[in-house]
């Protein structure tokens, strides 16, 4: 017998032939479970990590998809020790420095893939949970793009990236459904695992789509030009950024903005306690101000001496107590973002945009944090109120599209004890309890999500995960997902900047995702024939007391944040 | 030394085993034998020690081996499965593996047929014309017997495709406990002189022995002991007699591995220039300082249990379908010592 011909072991007619590709073809089946398949895998043709493989199983003629989520070693070899003990032949040779081989290595060692059975595809082209074993030893091979047509639906029509199979991207995009939107998003990441560039994807087939509402608050400054890097790209370069991108800011940007500016008379008593902690008395006395002077309270305590509120309310409220509040509220006043015109104000124009499925950027990146979550607290509220009371009128509701808000670094808003303290609820907090109702929805990103509630957290359906080095972090996602992911722990710890699982009910296993990167996303956009329009004009236009209010912005109180990392 | 009152140890706190010229003694005489291992060393002249340089082999290499599994017992006759055969191969590449698989009914006639022919096979290959069969063996050593015949006929076909400067390796000594044996293995390396092939058998295990102790590892022990560097070889005829159809040697082929294995030599080549060549065989590292060649064969040869459960399994299920009642089989095949060995 030729030893090419391999072990002696006749073709029973599954083997997959050169005409496969032998590169494809892994190995074959040798255990286990009806949940944890294993495959001997071929020396030349080792399988990685997260790798999707197709079992094709003879007798029932049905293929199986099981994801690799872990590697071992094994050997043709007898005794437990047989690894230790040709390591300890090695040293010895080396010691001497004697050349050794290692003959028949291919028959003689492999890896076994330890894999999930994601399912088998019915014939009608569903995958369906798996009830029983495919047939022992059948054959198993890398999946390739034509296999996993049937996840074209579940992909959705917002595409963020392709589909990977271990480390190879497939031919296949891979994203969201417009109306998994209202659902919530998780983004979750440690530092420098490509968050914003997943963002900015999303955001760019927004863009592209038109179908959703997307309102992003960004306190870095890395969306609207990629932070200035000359490397990067941002929304400004998206070729419809013209049409359907509308930017708002605090701090001067190479192009057209709005500056942001809010009328004290949309600011809420709940958006103060998004921001701070009160005491009893002093949530009181806020709320005495409101009803007694509606939208007016906050102009009202500004322009009043305390002693002066002392004697309005009787001295039910202590001066001291009053103080506070009045302090807080000159703060916030101190930067020119608030003012007692109630005609500036850029909420109405923002709630306009995404009615009509814009993207609305918001660049807080040069406010202090306080300021940043007023904004965004206000904007978020007045968008979620609107929707709740257009839900009241069915054929307007029905005409308006999923928006979602974005939100960075969400613990502190979601979070008990984060940033902004306390564990009141938060306008996001209510929006990820209630935003779904109202075709609201909420994307949460944030690098430890062991810091947001669970019970928040179990409201997100969909969770983009990419590398978390914390073990907390990932158990927690774990746990809140709505797929089992227990057993992809060591591949999200092996994840790169840019690779992504992506869990959703909406698909029928946690997606591997190679994210676009946005740089390259835009080209192939160009080379699609997307046609490019001059980003010369950005944004619709806020009213025109909002225009001429950024005159009276004051830069020099800003200081620009720091970047939290590159993808 | 563990003591007889160790309660950990049964066997020598059972008093039954501790009479007088019981166990302890016995044990200690053991020990007695023993010791004088370390000793050894001192019979042997480490000056027969020769440097052994490996030097490349570019011909041909045929490596020789045989198994056998006993399948089934029926008392009267046994049902055995054999394979021996050759791999052939150039420098590091395997060019061929020959390993066909045989199984036999053996019972008193057919297992003289078997034989026979066999024999028979063999002696007009190497022209022995003038030697009779041996007296079939018993039963029970049947299927060693017909394995190391496999093994001869095997190695006599291949010295027939081999050529000036290749080598044939066997598994095992150029010795045979009966005269017949001897005298094949006498006329395979004497066609292996005129071919100018070099003849080699190395022997995994050797009882070769020196006032009754190993002496393959003494000359382990005594090379280490006098830091003799790098692989060597020892001729075993300065120290004792060994019948042998060739020159017997000690070798150590690989620096830094101190296994040593008794090495037949015999044929066309000088023993030396053959136990050099073979040397360039020892670099696997999974079977350090043993020619990889001969590691091969074996493990093509091999018959496992496995593959006897197979056999075993296909046999059953054709025997049945041809018509034996399955009690048929089982009582064929019964036997007494299994009941036994479950109540042990």
């Amino acid at each position: 017998m030729n030893p090419s011909q391999g072990n002696g072991t006749e073709n029973d007619g599954t083997r997959n032939g050169p005409e496969n590709g032998w590169e494809n073809d892994v190995g074959r089946l040798v255990g286990h479970s009806v949940t944890t398949l294993q495959i001997r895998t071929r020396y030349e043709a080792p399988a990685h990590l997260g790798e999707i493989m197709v079992v094709a199983d003879t007798t029932k003629q049905v293929p199986y998809f099981l994801r690799v989520f872990d590697l071992t070693y094994g050997a043709e070899a007898a005794g437990d020790d047989w690894f230790e003990r040709t390591a300890g032949s090695m040293l010895a040779l080396d010691g001497a420095d004697q050349p050794y081989q290692f003959h028949d290595k291919e028959r003689r060692l492999f890896n076994v893939a330890h894999c999930a059975v994601l399912g088998y595809l019915d014939p009608g082209g569903h995958l369906r949970k798996a009830k029983t074993l495919p047939d022992h030893f059948s054959p198993a091979r890398r999946a390739a793009p034509e296999d996993l047509t049937f996840l074209t639906e579940a992909a959705g029509k917002i595409p963020v990236g392709r589909l990977r199979s271990g480390e190879q991207p497939l031919e296949l995009p891979v994203g969201l459904r417009d109306e998994a939107f209202p659902y919530h998003l998780g983004v979750f990441a440690t530092t420098g695992m490509g968050k914003s560039n997943l963002m900015k994807v999303l955001a760019g087939s927004v863009l592209s789509t038109g179908s959703a509402g997307l309102l992003i608050f960004d306190p870095h400054g890395e969306y609207y030009d990629g932070g200035g890097h000359p490397d990067l790209r941002g929304l400004i370069h998206h070729p419809r950024a013209e049409e359907r991108l509308v930017v708002y800011s605090a701090r001067e940007l190479s192009g057209p903005f709005n500056r942001i500016r809010l009328s004290a008379k949309e600011i809420e008593v709940g958006d103060l306690l998004n921001l701070y902690n009160f005491t009893g008395p002093q949530v009181e006395f806020l709320r005495a101000a409101r009803a007694r002077w509606k939208q007016d309270w906050f102009n009202h305590l500004m322009q009043s001496e305390a002693t002066e509120l002392v004697n309005q309310f009787n001295g039910q409220f202590f001066e001291g107590t009053i103080g506070v509040i009045q302090r807080r509220l000159n703060y916030l006043s101190q930067f020119g973002l608030i003012t007692q015109d109630p005609k500036i104000s850029i909420t109405a124009n923002i709630l306009a945009a995404l009615k009509e499925a814009r993207v609305v950027l918001v660049d807080t990146s040069n406010m202090y944090e306080t300021e940043e979550l007023l904004v965004s607290t206000v904007l978020a509220r007045a968008l979620f109120t609107a929707h709740k009371e257009a839900y009241g009128e069915p054929a307007a509701f029905a005409k308006l599209p999923p928006v979602l808000i974005t939100m960075e670094e969400a613990q502190r808003v979601l979070g008990s004890g984060g940033a902004i303290g306390g564990s009141r609820p938060t306008i996001f907090s209510q929006i990820a309890r209630e935003g779904r109702k109202f075709n609201c929805g909420l994307a949460a990103i944030s690098q430890q999500p062991k810091l947001i509630p669970s019970e928040v957290l179990s409201q997100f359906n969909t969770f983009f995960v990419l590398g978390l080095a914390d073990k907390r972090d990932r158990e927690t996602l774990r746990d809140a997902s709505k797929q089992d992911i227990s057993q992809l722990d060591k591949e999200v710890q092996t994840l790169m900047p840019g690779e992504a699982l992506i869990t959703s009910p909406f698909t029928p296993f946690a997606l591997p995702v190679q994210i676009y990167l946005y740089e390259e996303y835009l080209e192939d956009l160009a080379s699609s024939g997307t046609a490019a329009k001059s980003p010369s004009l950005v944004g619709a236009p806020a009213s025109k007391e909002a225009n001429a209010g950024q005159e009276e912005a004051k830069d020099e109180a800003r200081q620009p944040r720091l970047d939290e990392g590159f993808y | 030394m563990v003591s007889p009152l160790d309660p950990q140890n049964q066997i020598l706190s059972d008093p039954d085993n501790l009479k007088e010229g019981g166990l302890e003694t016995q044990l200690d005489q053991i020990v007695g034998q023993l010791i004088p291992f370390t000793q050894l060393e001192e019979e042997l002249d480490p000056d027969h020690f020769q440097p052994l340089e490996s030097e490349p082999h570019t011909q041909r290499l045929v490596a020789v081996d045989g198994s056998h599994r006993l399948l089934l017992d029926g008392r009267s006759f046994l049902i055995v499965a054999l394979r021996s055969g050759t791999v052939t191969y150039q420098g590091d590449s395997c060019l061929e593996n020959h390993t066909p698989l045989q199984v036999h009914f053996l019972e008193r006639s057919e297992l003289a047929r078997i034989f026979d022919e066999g024999w028979q096979t063999l002696t007009h290959s190497l022209d022995l014309g003038g030697w009779e069969a041996p007296t079939v063996p018993d039963l029970q050593a049947a299927p060693d017997r017909l394995r190391e015949l496999g093994e001869w006929l095997a190695a006599t076909r291949a010295l027939e495709g081999l050529e000036a400067g290749d080598l044939l390796v066997m598994d095992g000594a150029l010795r045979s406990p009966t005269r017949q044996g001897q005298a094949v293995l006498e006329a395979l390396a004497q066609r292996s002189k005129e071919r100018g092939v070099g003849l080699v058998a190395v022997a995994k295990r050797s009882a070769l022995s020196l006032g009754g102790l190993p002496l393959i590892p003494a000359l382990e022990r005594l090379a280490q002991n006098d830091q003799v560097p790098g692989a060597w070889a020892f001729p075993l005829e300065k120290v004792v007699q060994v019948r042998s159809a060739g020159q017997v040697w000690a070798a150590s082929f690989t620096p830094g591995i101190p296994t040593a294995f008794r090495v037949d030599v015999a044929g066309g080549l000088e023993p030396q220039e053959a136990l050099a060549r073979l040397g360039a065989y020892c670099t696997d590292i999974l079977y350090p300082g043993y020619p990889h060649p001969l590691a091969r064969v074996h493990n093509q040869v091999f018959l496992s249990s496995q593959d006897g459960h197979d056999l075993i399994q296909t046999l059953q299920s054709r025997t049945l379908h041809a018509g034996l009642p399955p009690g048929a089989w089982q009582m064929l095949f019964a036997d007494f010592h299994s009941v036994l060995d479950r109540s042990v």
